[in-house]
């Protein structure tokens, strides 16, 4: 391979931290990076894996002392050689030893290129290089944890099982084609519809996990809700602990939407949005804050319902749930320390028309404000027991695929088709897993999914 | 001029000479038997599901085995007739003394092919080509090209039960010597056995306590002819609990038990101590009575293949429901033989070691008469292309079952009998019987197989394709209450075939062409893309690769490839054990070939 294949990038996260780690990788790295060393061991190329210290030097000048360590093709990461140097954690030296090595003949690694690299080597499968980008890309705990667990194999292993189905039903459903005369065809056709329904359900439960996913690892949208002057800004501001928005007693302050990040404990973050009141429209601004609320509200997993102790449940809040169609809602009686009397009435309400208890708070005595951050918490956290999860926008649409393919062969038979369409559409379902599993692409495909990766890993 | 021996006269070497008499080429086949051409080793019948297709085909190569078979047919059944027309398979109960009879005189008049009897015992090559072969009593004979199709005869050894005798099949001798050409030029052989059930009397069987199984009348059969004449029967028979409890009880005295033979058996037409010990929940097997011939007093019982020993089948015979009194002519028994993996050939089926070696038939490993044929005819041609220095003849899977057939061969190799399913073909909407015509036609005539005649008449069918589906476009039918299209009835009616015609079968054909071309549209479409895919990777040469100078690629990859020898990149994806990974390190590497190229051309 020619000197440009030679990529190089920093591959620990950016800032300030002890150590750094820069990585080169491509045929003759060995020869760019010790062209920028002093003091490795006499023994040429060094000992693959052996871990080695030595200056940097750019020119004459020392810019850093490093452990560093060879790696001989096919023993590494990307399967190439490829050189690791520990550095200290400066982004002065790191990019120093980058652009050294970019006048030696590297190029900045594009994002994901090393993953990429180590998948078209054949060092990891696609899914594990998709849970790797995920785990560089998780804001949280949690969002690394799932990542982690799909990199040791727990998504493999349930679609393992998946693909034992599908090939099951593939199986009954062949054997009828080609052994007329010795399968029992009603009987047959029994099973496959039984394990078919099976199927569908388990897959509708995994291509849902991935929405959990992208809230636990990405943050949730939480958006706050309710009539103007229900007291959303005021509540904002206390759940993140800061000024952030203007409050006013004038109805309809807000009128475009602030969203900030907010961490839940270590595990969880959520992005916390404010919105204009919702409720009767007055003037053109107004207008178009209800348009721009209805995106956001669109766009949220978790909606926080104000209804005000004053007002209590009227028309307005009708309005409101008709448009929150089937998401994420707790209930909030807001701004409780205005109508204590009231309290009681309002609360009653809003259970007997929603079924649920709503919380009751107050922005000025914090009455409840706990226990509302507490239940935000707790839907998070059932999130996080589903047990396996999509890490990928991809894999999502492929499962959605054999869900929409294997809703077709059920209908098919219903409707009595020629077997070998329903065989047929099942091969479809299958092509569809085989993509999953990472088989069967073309490059293009391939560059398409790597577009998205981060650098550095 | 230029000649090709035919080493085999059974149904891969009929198919090979006479495709190659039609190239203009002189044949020779040497075999064992002059006067049993295309003998049927086993069962009296031809066809079926995924084979009956493979019939089509050959018939649209203009092919010798469907012509035959018509002749000598007695009775036809279109299995799948319930399914759709993608997956009907035509099998036909054939005479076999009739068959061998009629292929026998149809080959011996042709000018161009001569035939002797003798057994040819090497090959004699030179500078990594043929030359000719030796044969035990004429000696050496020159030839420039030869097709190996001995069957089931290499080193052929017959079981039953502790009986163990030479044969090729039951009253025909082994064949030998060719294994020392193969091991010389570094072949690798295998060893794979099948078997045959026992040939009962038709008068010591109680007929009425069985199942009688009538033939189809009014069907087309594999020349597009209608059946109307009278057919005979069949009948179905089943085991039952004691059948399968003698089996058991005598099973140490199978050879396969016993570790004798060594050879590995088809596991989707196993012998029946197979299926009872497999299948042990199993109450009862399906057995069908097939007759032998029209004045054949034996009848042949489909589904009790079996090695075990004399005595043990007649216990188990007896023991049949109608069969009390059988009275058998035979007895079943097992085969073993050499076989080359077809991993070691190319896809023209020509050896990769020595050049004008070819090779079809069950000595590839696969097993039955239609998918020796359909090698025949592939090994023919592209023997007839060696000699003429033509190119070679080869279909894609997406064309032909018969592509489908050797490209598994060649490209994934065989380690079990091979028999081809319809599941084998990844367009198998695509590959109705009744499309075979349209599908294949203007290959066969490139190749000399047909004349102008088909190839206009195929012309024709095209266009009337196109007016009777104009006709139906603008026909109104009216279902219950609604008023439909006649394209619309055939789309969402689930039997859409009840209204084919059935007196004339030109419309016969052109109905159920369309009742496809309209109820597969939409997959079809989807294939297509799939095809154009494959095409593109198709598109990719690598036969010329040095494995060794791809980065990125396994050892073990390297080895698969390196076996194999994959023509472009769409096979090689097929390889078992090939990883996607591997497949996108060739396609860089061949494109850096290909910009290396450029750059030296620049500079
Ligand atoms: C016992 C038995 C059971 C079978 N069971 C089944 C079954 O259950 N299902 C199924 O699908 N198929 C079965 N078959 C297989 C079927 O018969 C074959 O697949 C088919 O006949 C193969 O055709 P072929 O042309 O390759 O070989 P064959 O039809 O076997 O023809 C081989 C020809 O080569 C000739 N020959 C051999 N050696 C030499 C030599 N050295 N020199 C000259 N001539 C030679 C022979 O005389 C013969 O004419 C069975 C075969 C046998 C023998
Ligand atoms: N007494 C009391 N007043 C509140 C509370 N929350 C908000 N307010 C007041 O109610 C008015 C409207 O509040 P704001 O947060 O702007 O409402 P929004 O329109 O829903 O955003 C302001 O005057 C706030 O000070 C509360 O919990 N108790
Ligand atoms: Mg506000």
């Amino acid at each position: 391979m020619s000197e440009n294949n030679i990529i190089v990038a920093e591959a620990t996260p950016r800032g300030v931290g002890a150590i750094s780690i820069v990585r080169l990788s491509g045929d003759n790295c060995f020869t760019v990076a010790k062209s920028f060393m002093s003091g490795l061991p006499e023994d040429n190329p060094p000992e693959s894996g052996k871990v080695c210290l030595v200056n940097l030097v750019d020119g004459e000048k020392v810019i850093d002392k490093a452990t560093v360590v060879f790696y001989k093709s096919p023993y590494s990461y990307t399967g190439e050689d490829m050189v690791e140097i520990f550095c200290h954690g400066s982004p002065a030296i790191v990019s120093t030893i980058v652009s050294i090595a970019e006048s030696l003949g590297a190029r900045r690694a594009r994002a994901g290129e090393f993953t990429k690299r180590a998948f078209i080597n054949g060092k990891v499968d696609i899914i594990t290089a998709e849970a790797i980008n995920s785990l560089t890309r998780s804001m949280t705990k949690v969002g690394s944890s799932i990542a982690m667990s799909v990199m040791k194999g727990n998504l493999k292993t349930v679609i393992g099982d998946i693909s034992k189905g599908m090939l099951l039903i593939q199986a009954l459903i062949e054997a009828i084609i080609e052994y007329e005369e010795d399968i029992p065809v009603e009987g047959t056709m029994k099973r496959v519809n039984t394990e078919l329904n099976e199927l569908i359900k388990q897959l509708q439960r995994i291509e849902a996990s991935y929405g959990a996913f992208k809230v636990l690892s990405g943050g949730a949208n939480v958006v706050i809700v309710g009539r103007k002057n229900a007291g959303k800004t005021t509540l904002f501001n206390r759940l993140l602990g800061y000024e952030r928005g203007i409050v006013s007693e004038h109805p309809g302050t807000t009128r475009d939407y602030i969203r900030e990040p907010l961490h839940l404990g270590d595990d969880y973050l959520i992005y916390l949005t404010d919105i204009a009141g919702l409720g009767e429209v007055s003037d053109d601004i107004d207008m178009m804050a209800t348009e721009s609320a209805r995106g956001v509200i669109s766009n949220a997993d978790i909606l926080v319902f104000l209804v005000d102790v004053q007002y209590g449940w009227g028309g307005i809040e009708d309005k409101i749930l008709g448009s929150l169609s089937d998401k994420e809602i707790v209930y909030v009686v807001s701004r409780a320390d205005l109508c204590e009397e009231g309290v009681v009435k309002v609360f009653k309400k809003v259970e007997s028309i929603t079924g649920c208890k709503p919380i009751v708070i107050s922005s000025i005595t914090m009455q409840g404000i706990d226990e509302l951050r507490e239940r935000v918490r707790a839907i998070m956290s059932s999130l996080s027991k589903i047990g396996t999860f999509l890490v990928s926008e991809r894999q999502r649409e492929l499962v959605w695929e054999m869900i929409i393919h294997l809703k077709r062969v059920v209908n098919l038979i219903e409707r009595g088709e020629g077997i070998e369409m329903v065989a047929e559409e099942m091969r479809c379902a299958i092509r569809c897993l085989e993509l999953f599993e990472g088989r069967g692409y073309t490059d293009e495909m391939i560059d398409k999914i790597f577009e998205e990766f981060c650098v550095g890993k | 001029m230029d000649k090709v021996v035919v080493v085999g006269g059974g149904h891969a070497g009929c198919e090979s000479a006479y495709a190659l008499s039609k190239m203009g080429i002189d044949v020779l086949i040497i075999t064992l038997d002059k006067t049993s051409l295309g003998r049927v080793s086993c069962n009296p019948s031809m066809g079926g599901i995924a084979k009956g297709h493979l019939i089509y085909e050959i018939e649209a190569c203009g092919g010798v085995q469907p012509l035959i078979t018509d002749r000598a047919s007695m009775q036809y059944r279109m299995l799948n007739r319930k399914k759709g027309s993608a997956v009907w398979g035509l099998r036909a109960q054939i005479d076999r003394g009739l068959y061998e009879r009629y292929m026998t005189e149809f080959i011996s008049s042709i000018g161009n092919i001569e035939i002797i009897q003798d057994e040819v015992v090497d090959v004699i090559t030179e500078g990594g080509r043929v030359r000719g072969v030796v044969a035990s009593d004429e000696g050496e004979l020159n030839c420039s090209a030869v097709v190996i199709t001995t069957g089931t005869f290499l080193n052929g050894l017959l079981y039953r039960g502790e009986e163990v005798w030479e044969g090729g099949r039951i009253g025909d001798g082994a064949s030998k010597g060719l294994e020392r050409f193969f091991e010389r030029v570094g072949i690798e052989l295998g060893r794979l056995k099948t078997g045959t059930p026992s040939r009962l009397y038709w008068r010591s069987l109680d007929l009425d306590r069985l199942i009688r199984q009538d033939g189809e009348r009014g069907i087309l059969n594999f020349n597009y002819e209608f059946v109307r004449d009278e057919q005979l029967l069949c009948y179905i028979a089943k085991t039952n609990r004691q059948v399968h409890e003698v089996i058991i009880k005598n099973l140490d005295r199978s050879p396969l038990y016993q570790g004798h033979i060594k050879g590995i058996g088809p596991r989707y037409c196993p012998s029946i101590e197979d299926k009872v010990v497999r299948f042990s929940d199993k109450e009862s097997h399906i057995l069908f009575v097939e007759p032998e011939g029209w004045e054949n007093e034996l009848c042949y019982i489909n589904g009790l293949s079996s090695s075990l020993p004399a005595d043990v089948q007649d216990e188990m015979i007896h023991s049949i429901e109608g069969f009390e009194d059988a009275e058998v002519a035979w007895y079943g028994y097992a085969v073993e033989y050499d076989y080359v993996n077809p991993i070691q050939l190319k896809p023209t089926l020509e050896l990769m070691a020595v050049d004008g070696v070819f090779l079809a038939g069950q000595i590839n490993g696969t097993s039955g008469y239609e998918e020796a044929a359909a090698q025949g005819l592939v090994a023919g041609v592209n023997a007839g292309n060696y000699v003429l220095g033509r190119k070679p003849f080869v279909l894609a899977r997406n064309e032909s079952y018969i592509g489908v057939l050797i490209d598994d061969l060649v490209t994934r190799g065989v380690d079990e009998p091979y028999r081809l399913f319809t599941s084998r073909a990844e367009y198998r909407l695509d590959l109705s019987q009744y499309s075979a015509r349209l599908r294949l036609t203007e290959r066969a005539f490139e190749q000399g197989l047909i004349n102008r005649n088909r190839l206009e008449w195929v012309e024709q069918l095209g266009r009337n394709l196109e007016k009777y589906r104009r006709e139906l476009e603008s026909r109104r039918m009216r279902v219950g209450e609604e008023d439909m299209t006649g394209i619309e009835y055939i789309r969402r009616n689930s039997n859409p075939y009840n209204m084919l015609p059935i007196d004339d079968a030109y419309r016969q054909i052109l109905s159920i062409i369309t009742v496809e071309d309209i109820r597969y549209e939409n997959y079809r479409k989807r294939m297509r893309r799939e095809i154009d895919e494959a095409r593109r990777l198709m598109m990719i040469r690598i036969d010329d690769i040095d494995y060794d100078e791809v980065d990125g690629l396994s050892t073990e990859s390297r080895q698969r490839l390196k076996r194999v020898r994959p023509a472009n990149l769409d096979q090689a994806s097929r390889i078992p054990g090939i990883r996607p990974s591997d497949i996108i390190s060739l396609m860089i590497y061949r494109r850096k070939k290909r910009d290396d190229v450029k750059e030296s051309r620049a500079g």
